[in-house]
């Protein structure tokens, strides 16, 4: 019944269900023709007889791709056809450094072969020795296959490996300003992958290295802008980036003229480039797959996939921070995608959040959300970077109130811990934030989430305390709607809003019309997203279907108790009605719902998260 | 594992052209399909020591369950994007069920990013 046919490949791992790449064809004919036309003959034969093919351009590239193949296929023969290379080569190498880039590292790194990602790494040594042209793309390309939260052998061989690769090179990495930051940017967040005992020859080599370069090339790393001080925080501990992190912040023109200190840094938006050589290529593709092309409630598969794939282990949820910044500064929707059905970045935010099965990891994601608040300055942020932040407090207000609540809590707490010396400039910058927020119209109002009479009264006390400008002190403080009570009071609405307490998947609440709130559907504006007023949309907000219908859609029953399980895993603290008791019939708990929302959501708050940094 | 029923003259010229979940019918053989896999099903092992697994794959149009023998369902995860040549459709214990037939191939070309529908569910009884 199985096929027999060959399917092996000469650089790729194949298997019954993934045979030989369409490349493998062009690379096979390539090879061939360079064995073919150098066997049996001595390295000066060989010379002369590929130098000799080479006048035509075609075969140049096909003899050059040829010995590329070679050299990763095969160890012994690596050197001497590295070798030829060079000597025959008429391009600078560009065939080769453009072949690694865009087809044996680009996409297809997972599928390479361990002796040819071996020799692909012997190779890249080769031609960062011999300072090959456009080389520095090609460690580009190899720093976002190191995989955040991956520990791995192989994803940690790889880190080890191109570690060595540079620190061996200095002289050509100094040469290159943004590899210098891309770098620098990498090591200091895998540090933090690496904390565990069996790393820590690794450590070593790395702090050393990354730490040398923050202090001889510190005026390259200042282009990474705010995010190198969020990664210097993750490590602190470790002894040689606490005394970096000194001379930062009490002597700062130590580590380079001209620079002012940790203020500059933190006011510098950092460049999306950075977010994205964290995020491995697939990682990337099917994270913007999701924001893009995956309607609201439907998206339960592909998070449990991508869950599965990258973040399932307890060293993984470090990677929900790298998540977060790219959606945040990297996936900025048109205005097409934002008022389509498409399910909006603060869901996908929402469940990284919720889903995270960390404490410290949970508290740096929540600094990821709204760290372009910190410093959020209108002529060079962008609102983009903020909306999401806003979004997720709002739309999480009703299915998951807690989410809401630690988050509120959490904006308040930062602004004077993050870095007391600076509070009052952090403090005018969530301000700004919020400003921006409003004026740009991401939401109506911040009532619902500033004056909420049925919040914690000690949340809404610090609320009124950080924020008091935001928050109304007269009485019409009086919330019109969107409480913290949940406005279940027929079975048929009340369902829906289960699913969405108990499965927490942020389905839910684009069914729920919150009409203070601007929903996904953005309108008008160029260049910047523009929020339309509510009136002004079309009722595009569709009325919550009947449930039975969007029941089908999902294709779980309805009943919770597999969300339930799952959150009991992930959150023991979840504001979740079924915590308590597990597998329970929905019924019972609409009359839970009507009756005591108020006081469970009260007591659960009263255990809420305490901001771990 | 033989297709039930005779093909068509209609459906002897589906070889070219890819079928949709939606659009299969029992007795409907040459199929050309491409799907994303939604679940695996835990393996059953029959009398000559095969393991036989019940896939459910989608597509835009829907959704369906597909038989595997062995090491295509052993290797497979949820959300892989697989093609498959040669697939035939059957009804086993009422249900309207997809088969790779012999030289036929089903090869996994992609993961994650396919839009899919799990309506209508054409193994359902």
């Amino acid at each position: 019944m199985t096929n027999e046919r060959p399917i092996t490949s000469r650089l790729f791992t194949t298997s019954v269900i993934e045979g030989r790449v369409e490349l493998d064809e062009k690379y096979d004919k390539a090879y061939n023709s360079v064995i073919s036309l150098t066997r049996g003959l001595s390295e000066e034969e060989s010379h002369h007889a590929l130098n000799k093919a080479l006048d035509d351009r075609k075969v140049h590239d096909e003899l050059c791709l040829g010995l590329l193949v070679s050299i990763l296929a095969d160890s012994s023969i690596a050197s001497r056809h590295y070798h030829d290379l060079t000597l025959v080569s008429r391009d600078s190498l560009k065939v080769v450094t453009e072949t690694l880039i865009h087809q044996i590292i680009g996409e297809r790194f997972s599928r390479l072969s361990e002796s040819t990602r071996r020799q692909l790494l012997w190779l890249v040594r080769e031609l960062v020795k011999t300072g090959i042209n456009n080389v520095e793309g090609v460690v580009w390309c190899l720093l976002r296959q190191i995989a955040g939260g991956d520990v791995s052998a192989k994803n940690v061989w790889l880190a080890e490996s191109l570690v060595d690769i540079l620190r061996e090179n200095r002289p050509w990495l100094d040469k290159f300003p943004v590899i210098v930051a891309s770098v620098t940017y990498t090591y200091l967040r895998i540090l933090e992958d690496h904390s565990g005992p069996q790393f820590a020859g690794l450590r070593q080599k790395e702090v050393t290295f990354v730490v040398g370069l923050l202090r001889e090339r510190f005026q390259d790393c200042l282009m990474i802008g705010r995010d190198l001080v969020r990664l210097l925080q993750n490590i602190a501990k470790i002894q040689e980036i606490e005394a970096f992190w000194r001379d930062l912040i009490h002597n700062p023109t130590s580590l380079c003229p001209g620079f002012t200190g940790i203020l500059q840094l933190l006011q510098t938006r950092t460049s999306r480039r950075f977010f994205v050589v964290r995020l491995t290529p697939e990682m990337e593709k099917k994270i913007v797959f999701l924001c893009t092309d995956v309607k609201f409630g439907m998206q339960k598969r592909y998070q449990e996939w991508f869950q599965r794939q990258y973040l399932n282990t307890p060293e993984s949820q470090t990677l929900r921070c790298d998540l977060i910044r790219f959606i945040i500064g990297c996936i900025h929707p048109s205005n097409e995608v934002l008022c389509s059905d498409i399910i909006p970045r603060w869901a996908v935010i929402g469940w990284l959040l919720s889903s995270c099965t960390s404490p410290v990891a949970t508290a740096n994601s929540k600094l990821a959300l709204f760290y372009d608040w910190l410093l959020y300055n209108t002529e060079t942020d962008n609102i983009m970077n903020i909306e999401p932040g806003i979004l997720v407090m709002y739309h999480s207000m009703r299915p998951h109130p807690v989410l809401t609540t630690s988050l509120l809590d959490f904006i308040c707490r930062i602004i004077p811990n993050f870095h007391p010396p600076l509070a009052d400039k952090i403090r005018a910058g969530v301000h700004n934030s919020l400003r921006q927020i409003l004026e740009k119209r991401v939401v109506q109002s911040l009532e619902p989430l500033f004056d909420n009479r049925h919040m914690d009264v000690e949340l809404r006390k610090l609320i009124r305390e950080t924020f008091p400008e935001f928050c109304a002190n007269s009485v019409m403080g009086e919330v019109k709607h969107d409480d913290f009570v949940a406005p279940v009071s027929s079975q048929s609405v009340t369902t829906m809003d289960l699913l969405a307490e108990t499965g927490l998947d942020f389905g839910a609440s684009a069914v729920n019309s919150d009409s203070e709130v601007n929903n996904s559907n953005h309108i008008g504006g160029m260049e910047e997203a523009m929020f339309s007023e509510d009136e002004e949309e079309p009722p595009a907000q569709k009325p919550p279907p009947p449930p039975v219908a969007k029941i089908k859609v999902e294709e779980n029953p309805v009943t919770p108790p597999s969300p339930v399980a799952e959150m009991e895993d992930v959150k023991p603290k979840v504001n979740d009605v079924n915590s308590v008791e597990e597998k329970v019939d929905l019924s019972k708990h609409l009359e839970y719902l009507e009756n005591d929302m108020k006081t469970i959501i009260l007591d659960l708050q009263n255990e809420k998260d305490t901001k771990q940094r | 594992m033989t297709s039930s029923g005779e093909a068509t003259g209609l459906e002897a010229s589906m070889d070219v052209q890819f079928t949709l979940i939606r659009e299969l019918k029992p007795g409907m053989k040459n199929l050309r399909l491409v799907f994303i896999v939604l679940e695996i099903g835990r393996p059953n092992v029959t009398k000559e020591n095969h393991e036989v697994r019940s896939v459910k794959v989608a597509d835009r149009s829907g959704c369906i369950n597909i038989s595997l023998w062995d090491e295509p369902g052993q290797l497979l995860q949820p959300g892989d994007i697989c093609s498959l040549n040669k697939g035939y459709v059957s009804v086993w214990k009422n249900c309207l069920t997809l088969y790779v037939a012999k030289g036929g191939e089903l090869q996994k070309v992609s993961e994650f990013c396919m839009q899919f529908s799990e309506q209508p569910n054409m193994s359902e009884p």
